[in-house]
């Protein structure tokens, strides 16, 4: 065994969790395997030849082996597996109290700001008051950057252009990678020298006894020798109060200065049941050295503080001077948002207090946002709220693009048969695939054909219930205990980590909480998005709608006895794939915001995806959700799976 | 999967079956293959091995074997079988046998040291315990890193991130597995 591999030799059950725990194979790469199967498969079926490796395949279509970059993967992992404890430059996201949408902390009131802004272009000052607000701005952004992240070591630019990998010899490879690998681990410790690491857990009950243990959260704390901008807490306040506001402050950094961690062993789990935890802060002190926690990342990678408001792209346009007094002015400054409708700016409120400007306070403002929009995608977002219980049927067809490998040209057509109760949340769902449909891409035809076909009685493939704690799951059965003595068994999860409910809804400010805090580039905010166990169209809103100049409400329509609204849009480019689906036509019930049918379309106008709802019953008429005795599936840890 | 549901797909297309079973299972049949290659293959190979198996399981539809309902076990012995042949085929072919030290050859060997093999394999199994513990994406980064040896970009593209929040995400996840890690009582100092 090689001495550097990190995980060797798994056995069967490990790999069986790999492969199905981290997938790690593209769309492509699948496409391109499943055609070199299908090839394979269609020449030896040719030629009639029984299969053997070494046989040199021959006949009309000689199956080609594709040409790209070889290189030995032992190599490569040899460089990949660096040594010493380089990167810690990156500080943890904050965890689940998370600042970001600490619903304790100060809501958004862009109106405090937004109203009244009086231009006062022609104020002789108004230049000066720009030069006072843009320095001020930039001291903030500054502020937000704890480490001097460029007198730090870094690993060198290994992406040499793939073209140039290529023609070197298997030999040459080698020495190159062997050369990047050298150099990394003269770096790592080099930085690994001046680091160090602390970390907290804090959770309620025993950390052993699972399911029974709550996490609370995990606060982890980085302290550099060189490189960090303040060496203890009074410096960092300091600095903080020479150009903002204390109110300013307790707002954007509720928690800046941490206790004193120094008595309170680090790197283990505390019992919040228990004992006496302590106060986390951003900053706090460990054995007279400044630690700084709770770095979150931007979008394109640095590290921040996080901070109540998070401001993306900040464009390098002159800011804007109003309301210009002698000891008080607010400027607004242009910044891009990345995943809300329109632009935002930010609007800051800058007064002089004893002869020095500061920044008294921050808030997002931005133009009017088109109020019917607004609501739809408030509604769905917040669907879950806006009823009690549901039953409904589904059907979902999708038919594989131009171009891909699979030859069948029918739309494949999934069933699902669901009931749910938001109030209790408890649901039961099950599925199956039906036969494929071969007929008019009609909405109307496909809808009859779902509303004819669709079987209650139908064996199930997939089945989810559940019971108010947690959510039980069987996807494509399995015998996950290997003993087929007792049948197949069920997944669960606990759930209400993953769920909407109602004890949480304070927490969710749903469309809100996207709008002022999610960073759709990066990946989707797990505590804003919360899914729901009934009909949830919150995925469309953070994939499609997120970006109002993209859709347009084109008309109304009685879809299956609900009102909605007819949308259509088009996918933003970035998220376009190899199949080119683009844009998209949706049916949003204007009661409940529920996507009562989404299609999405191909660049060439082909129908991709067909997903649609009928049959929907609301609360008192809704099919109740059915009792289902689970007390026998064992949850303890040993038997997780 | 069952062979009820097999024969079902099979009797509808032959095409769509192939579909089911190859999105079913590739993950799984890439690891296998990954496992038993990685010491020798490029990825190119590995690919190539995959899709001899998945060449291998179509046949054995067409020929209704019997799967005793144990499609992913019948699935998983397959792709062994083929991925130990792809690896006497590349060590006896080419100067790569550089890579492959005594120990992987003896691997697909039975085994003598059945206590060392027990605790190398329980020792994985607790640190891809320990890098689940992460939390995503960080764990996905790790392995994907780690063990698909992908690099930052291919990450970055599969996760939605760029490729310099991979790359800082990763030092800082090693920082914490390191800890995780030296926790369990399992010193990798010198890999991560």
């Amino acid at each position: 065994m090689k001495d550097n591999d990190l995980l060797f030799d798994l056995d069967d059950e490990a790999i069986e969790k790999l492969a199905q725990e981290f997938p790690v194979l593209t769309d492509e790469e699948k496409e391109r395997m499943y055609a070199m199967s299908e090839r394979k498969y269609n020449i030896t079926e040719d030629t009639n030849t029984g299969f053997n490796s070494e046989t040199e395949v021959s006949g009309v279509d000689v199956y080609k082996r594709p040409k790209w970059r070889t290189a030995s993967i032992a190599a490569s992992l040899a460089l990949l597996i660096g040594a010493g404890s380089f990167g810690g430059y990156n500080i943890a996201k904050q965890f689940s109290n998370g600042n970001n949408n600490d619903p304790d902390g100060p809501t958004t009131s862009a109106e405090d700001m937004s109203q009244a802004l009086t231009e006062t272009a022609e104020d002789p000052r108004t230049e000066e008051y720009r030069q006072t607000a843009e320095s001020l701005l930039a001291e903030y952004e500054d502020f937000l950057e704890p480490f001097d992240y460029d007198i730090m070591p870094k690993y060198p630019d290994e992406d040499m252009e793939s073209e140039e990998l290529g023609k070197m010899s298997e030999e040459e490879y080698n020495a190159y990678l062997d050369k990047i690998y050298k150099e990394r681990q003269r770096i790592d410790e080099e930085a690994g020298q001046s680091f160090d690491y602390l970390y907290y857990e804090l959770g309620n009950g025993d950390p052993l006894d699972y399911p029974n243990y709550t996490f609370l959260g995990r606060w982890e704390y980085q302290h550099y020798e060189i490189g960090m901008k303040f060496s203890n807490t009074d410096e960092v306040m300091d600095k903080a109060l020479s150009f903002m506001s204390q109110s300013l402050i307790d707002k954007q950094f509720p928690d800046l200065i941490g206790e004193e961690l120094t008595n309170y062993e680090s790197n283990r789990t505390y019992r919040k049941d228990i004992e006496q935890c302590p106060d986390f802060g951003t900053y706090a002190i460990y054995n007279g050295k400044l630690y700084c926690s709770s770095l979150g990342c931007d979008n394109e990678g640095n590290d921040h503080i996080n901070s109540t408001y998070k401001f993306y792209k900040y464009k390098n346009e002159p800011a804007e001077i109003y309301d210009i007094t002698d000891d008080s002015f607010t400027a607004v400054v242009k910044y891009e948002f990345t995943n809300i409708p329109n632009k935002y700016d930010m609007t800051m409120k800058i007064v002089n207090k004893d002869g020095n400007w500061i920044i008294d306070d921050i808030e997002p403002t931005g133009p009017e946002l088109d109020a019917q929009k607004l609501d739809i995608v408030d509604k769905m977002m917040n669907s879950v709220k806006l009823y009690d219980k549901i039953s409904a049927k589904n059907a979902s067809f999708y038919k594989a693009p131009e171009g891909s490998p699979a030859e069948v040209k029918d739309y494949s057509v999934s069933y699902r048969i669901l009931c749910a109760d938001n109030r209790a949340a408890r649901s039961y769902d099950f599925g199956y695939y039906g036969d494929g449909y071969n007929g008019s891409d009609d909405i109307t035809s496909m809808t009859e054909y779902a509303k004819k076909n669709i079987d209650p009685e139908h064996e199930k493939e997939s089945e989810d219930y559940c019971d108010g704690e947690k959510l039980y799951y069987w996807h494509n059965p399995m015998d996950l205990d290997r003993d087929e003595s007792n049948g197949k068994e069920y997944s669960w999860y606990d759930w209400n980590n993953y769920f909407y409910r109602d004890s949480d809804a304070d927490k969710y400010k749903g469309f809100e909480a996207i709008r002022l805090n999610s960073t759709h580039d990066v990946c989707y905010d797990s505590p804003i998005y919360k899914g729901a166990l009934c009909p949830d169209g919150t995925g469309l809103v953070t994939n499609y709608l997120y970006d109002f100049s993209t859709w347009n409400i084109t008309g109304d329509i009685n879809f299956e006895g609900r009102d909605c609204y007819i949308i259509e849009g088009k996918r933003p480019e970035k998220d376009y794939d190899e199949y080119e689906r683009d844009r998209y036509l949706l049916y949003i019930d204007k009661e409940t915001g529920i996507p009562m049918l989404d299609i999405l379309y191909l660049e060439n106008g082909d129908i991709n995806s067909v997903d649609l709802y009928f049959d929907v019953k609301l609360n008192d008429k809704a099919e109740p959700v059915p009792e289902k005795d689970m007390s026998w599936f064992d949850t303890s840890l040993e038997n997780y799976k | 999967m069952t062979d009820n549901e097999l024969r079902l797909l099979m009797a509808n297309s032959v095409q769509k079956c192939h579909r089911a079973v190859f999105d079913k299972y590739c993950n799984y049949v890439y690891t296998i293959a990954f496992s038993v290659l990685k010491s020798c293959g490029s990825r190119e190979d590995v690919e190539e091995c995959v899709s001899d198996v998945f060449m291998k399981i179509y046949r054995l539809l067409d020929n209704n074997t019997d799967f005793s309902d144990n499609v992913k076990g019948f699935i998983g012995a397959v792709a062994r079988n083929t991925a130990i042949d792809s690896f006497r085929r590349i060590v006896s072919r080419s100067s790569r046998t550089a890579y492959v030290d005594e120990n992987t050859i003896n691997e697909l060997r039975d085994d003598d040291d059945i206590t060392e093999k027990t605790e190398l394999k329980e020792q994985s199994s607790i640190i891809l315990g320990k890098i689940k513990e992460l939390g995503d994406p960080d764990s996905t980064i790790i392995i994907q890193q780690y063990y698909y040896n992908r690099t930052a970009k291919e990450i970055a593209k599969s996760i939605s991130m760029s490729a310099a929040a991979v790359q800082k995400r990763s030092s800082r996840a090693k920082q914490k597995l390191r800890i995780l890690l030296t926790e369990a009582g399992i010193n990798k100092e010198g890999l991560i």
